[in-house]
């Protein structure tokens, strides 16, 4: 395995950059289709997207935090749908980084590898002798389409005979695709469901749940490197943060480009420009865009630096974790709603974007992880000396 | 003529942090008394925090802005009447460096001096042998009665028949007091009404405005020093959006320190801190509290930036000050506002903290220049391609 040289930031984010017009023009088209458009999904390949989470050993850049915000930020001005598949597929990367090398080997021999799934818990396992024989339904397999492999989690008795979670990484070959993508936004992800019937997963590509809350993980090779420091949730939580703000700044930037030209009907207001509504509307939703950004870099330092330094998480700062991801979604929920509605009735056609990004960010709203006032309640709840009232922390 | 050693910012911070306690002993009796307390004074002079904004060369520290937003938002966390009236001092302070070096001779005799100031032109000057007879009422003179001198704006006429905006240095025994001080909020910082009647002022302590506005001003010994190379308005309205933050924190202390304990009366609640409102409720105000330190850092940093490097302000980074200054005022007034209700009938008492709090940061918000709607109004015009519709920018 040859080492690549590792792209710097600041070509990363360019490489990004330029593929934002590729992602805008396949929007309207993976809206109406329900899943990614291929050449949207090369494009991100080409620029390196999937890469960034995967060893260095195996081609990957294994990025720090802020340099993940930053993609995440061009592919959400490009178009919610890729960017949210993006963030997904890192989650994953970043999970499989865990399990023993072997099974690296396996599935980071191609470098831009796609890994769909989510840690929901579905379904049952029977462990076997050298194995998991596994049935169950997964739904939200965003990217589904476009991958090689899926990540899922399913119960199982452990060797003491209780129930307990664990992890699997299997081959989409080896899945039954339901099509039921068939949603209010977000449409473009086809994060359709995945079915296995008596699948049997080999021992090395699962893992307890319990062992990986520990950071106890069975990657040797990958065991010192600062990327793959857990725990979960900061690095999980700091991947969150970047498409909802790149989708505000684009919902901005098309506004600000459309308003010098559209006139306020039924009013005397030349144009909306000069209107003062409008002035109230821009600078408060620009505000919540960099209270958001705010939020998400002061998110993505901690975890760059409790990675970096091997420092121990504090439960507060778990917290703020989870708080950093609702409060950003909220922020920018209410920017991209802002431009919604003072782009009046001419926004709403399907060829317009802020009605997609309306949904889209709609949608991320409702996300288990995203959901601003249940990451709230934790965060009081910590803040208040109680303890928390999730695993996911 | 002395030259101290400056002290470092922590050094500050840490010396504003030792008067709060005092500053939380004393603020009933300033609300009640609508003045500071003596002790007040006494314990800020010998922190030496009125030599912050003085030239070096009488022995000033010339902090930073950093610094300052640090040290007054410190003060805020123990009185919010006390840290307004820092920052009114501090500003007239700095103002008083752009005038003439002679002027400043004599002003800066007087170690740690206290001079208040007045941004709003309630006065006219008209030229007389060697200077200008002004007469005028200035209303919200904060801190005048302890203050030794006033910087007050005024207009001057010009040959064209027009007027124009002069700032004057008057000291507070030329002007009549009238203590019409019976207000809502911030009734500690003994914000009274002065007069000037047929005041004599030399004409060398006559600043015009459209110079200072513009960046040019009377001291030549002062041209080179960063923090007089500032532009005024972003200065000032960082130095002020610092109290705002103060007030947020100020809430938040006094709200997490009536927790313990508190029920939530005709509920089943054993306690106000196991409650799931309560959670959701300090979450949402302390990460507002986070995001009015944002803005107020970031107007400061960017003011710090600037002037190490030498750089020139664009209108757009003039408007950014201005609305960093209206979004702390507003995010901080929304934290205090959340605290407040969720502190119960039991907190309306005049002993109890978080009512003074709410009142300060809802009287703050009242100011012209601190406004928030205001600040949102200008950005946006701004980002909208309108010019601004003020020259406080």
């Amino acid at each position: 395995m040859e080492a690549v040289k590792v792209p710097s930031r600041a070509e990363i984010v360019q490489h990004m950059a330029d593929i934002v017009p590729v992602l805008r023009a396949n929007a309207q088209w993976a809206d109406h289709h329900r899943r990614l458009a291929d050449e949207a999904v090369n494009a991100m390949i080409a620029a390196g997207v999937f890469r960034m989470l995967v060893p260095a050993y195996y081609g990957g850049y294994e990025s720090d935090m802020q340099t993940l915000l930053d993609v995440a930020i061009q592919l959400g001005r490009g178009d919610g749908s890729p960017a949210f598949c993006a963030t997904a597929m890192w989650a994953q990367t970043w999970a499989v980084a865990h399990f023993p090398d072997s099974v690296q080997d396996e599935i980071f021999a191609d470098p831009d590898v796609r890994i769909c799934g989510t840690l929901v818990p579905n379904g049952m396992g029977k462990i076997t002798k050298d194995g998991v024989v596994v049935s169950g339904e997964w739904g939200f397999n965003s990217g589904a389409w476009h991958s090689q492999w899926k990540f899922l989690s399913t119960l199982a008795a452990n060797p003491a005979g209780e129930i307990e979670p664990i992890a699997a990484v299997v081959p989409m070959s080896e899945l039954e695709i339901i099509d039921d993508w068939d949603v209010a936004g977000l449409r473009g992800t086809g994060s359709v469901t995945t079915v296995a019937r008596d699948l049997f997963i080999p021992r090395e590509r699962y893992q307890w749940l319990s062992a990986v809350a520990r950071q106890e993980y069975d990657s040797k090779r990958n065991a010192d490197l600062p990327c793959y420091r857990g725990p979960i949730i900061g690095v999980l939580s700091a991947l969150n943060t970047g498409k909802q703000i790149g989708m505000a700044q684009s919902a901005r930037e098309a506004f600000l480009e459309r308003i010098p030209l559209r006139p306020v009907h039924h009013t005397f207001y030349q144009t909306q420009a000069e209107w003062p509504v409008t002035h109230l509307q821009v600078a408060e939703a620009d505000l919540k865009i960099d209270e958001a950004e705010y939020h998400a870099r002061r998110l993505a330092d901690l975890v760059d630096h409790k990675n970096f330094s091997n420092e121990p998480y504090t439960m507060r700062e778990r917290a703020y974790c989870r708080v950093a991801v609702g409060r950003t979604t909220q922020l920018c929920y209410d920017a991209i709603n802002i431009y919604q509605l003072a782009s009046g009735a001419g926004g709403i056609y399907s060829s317009m974007p802020i009605q997609r990004s309306q949904r889209d960010i709609q949608v991320i709203n409702t996300h288990a992880l995203d959901m601003p006032i249940k990451n709230m309640e934790l965060y009081g709840r910590v803040l208040c000396g109680l303890e928390p009232n999730t695993f996911f922390i | 003529m002395t030259v101290t050693q400056a002290p470092p910012r922590d050094e500050l911070l840490r010396r504003a942090s030792e008067i709060v306690p005092l500053l939380r002993e004393k603020a009933m009796w300033m609300d009640e008394n609508r003045r500071m307390h003596d002790d007040a004074i006494k314990a800020l002079t010998e922190a030496g925090i009125f030599k912050m904004r003085v030239p070096v060369r009488y022995g000033g520290f010339e902090s930073d802005m950093s610094t300052v937003v640090d040290v007054i938002s410190e003060l805020g966390r123990g009185d919010g009447s006390v840290s307004w009236t820092v920052a009114v001092w501090l500003i007239s302070t700095w103002m008083t460096g752009l005038f003439p070096d002679e002027v400043q001779d004599e002003i800066f005799s007087t170690p740690d001096v206290r001079i208040c100031g007045i941004l709003s032109p309630g006065a006219l000057v008209v030229p007389s042998d060697g200077g200008y007879i002004v007469n005028g009422k200035w209303s919200f003179n904060t801190g005048a009665q302890q203050s030794k001198w006033n910087t007050n704006a005024a207009v001057r006429p010009t040959p064209d028949g027009g007027h124009e905006p002069v700032m004057i240095m008057v000291p507070i025994s030329d002007l009549k007091i009238v203590d019409d001080w019976h207000t809502s909020g911030l009734r500690g910082s003994g914000s009274v009404t002065t007069l000037a009647k047929d005041v004599f002022v030399p004409e060398e302590r006559v600043l015009p405005m459209g110079p200072v506005l513009a960046g040019i001003h009377r001291s030549k010994l002062n041209a080179d020093a960063t923090i007089f190379k500032a532009p005024f308005m972003p200065t000032a309205c960082s130095t002020v959006g610092a109290v705002a933050l103060g007030l947020a924190k100020a809430a938040k202390d006094a709200f997490f320190e009536r927790l313990p304990g508190r029920r939530i009366t005709y509920t089943s609640y054993e306690s106000q801190s196991e409650a799931p409102v309560t959670h959701i409720e300090v979450a949402d105000a302390t990460t507002r509290v986070d995001e009015a330190a944002f803005h107020a850092f970031r107007a400061a940093r960017m003011i710090d930036d600037k002037g190490a490097a030498g750089e020139q302000w664009t209108l757009e980074e003039r408007a950014r000050a201005r609305l960093d200054l209206g979004a702390a005022c507003q995010r901080a007034k929304e934290a205090v506002e959340i605290l407040d209700s969720a502190s119960g009938g039991s907190s309306i008492y005049r002993d109890v903290p978080i009512q003074r709090i709410e009142r300060d940061v809802t009287t703050l918000n009242l100011h012209a220049i601190l406004h928030p709607t205001t600040n949102l109004e200008l950005y946006g015009r701004i980002l909208c391609g309108l010019d601004s519709n003020t020259p406080y920018i």
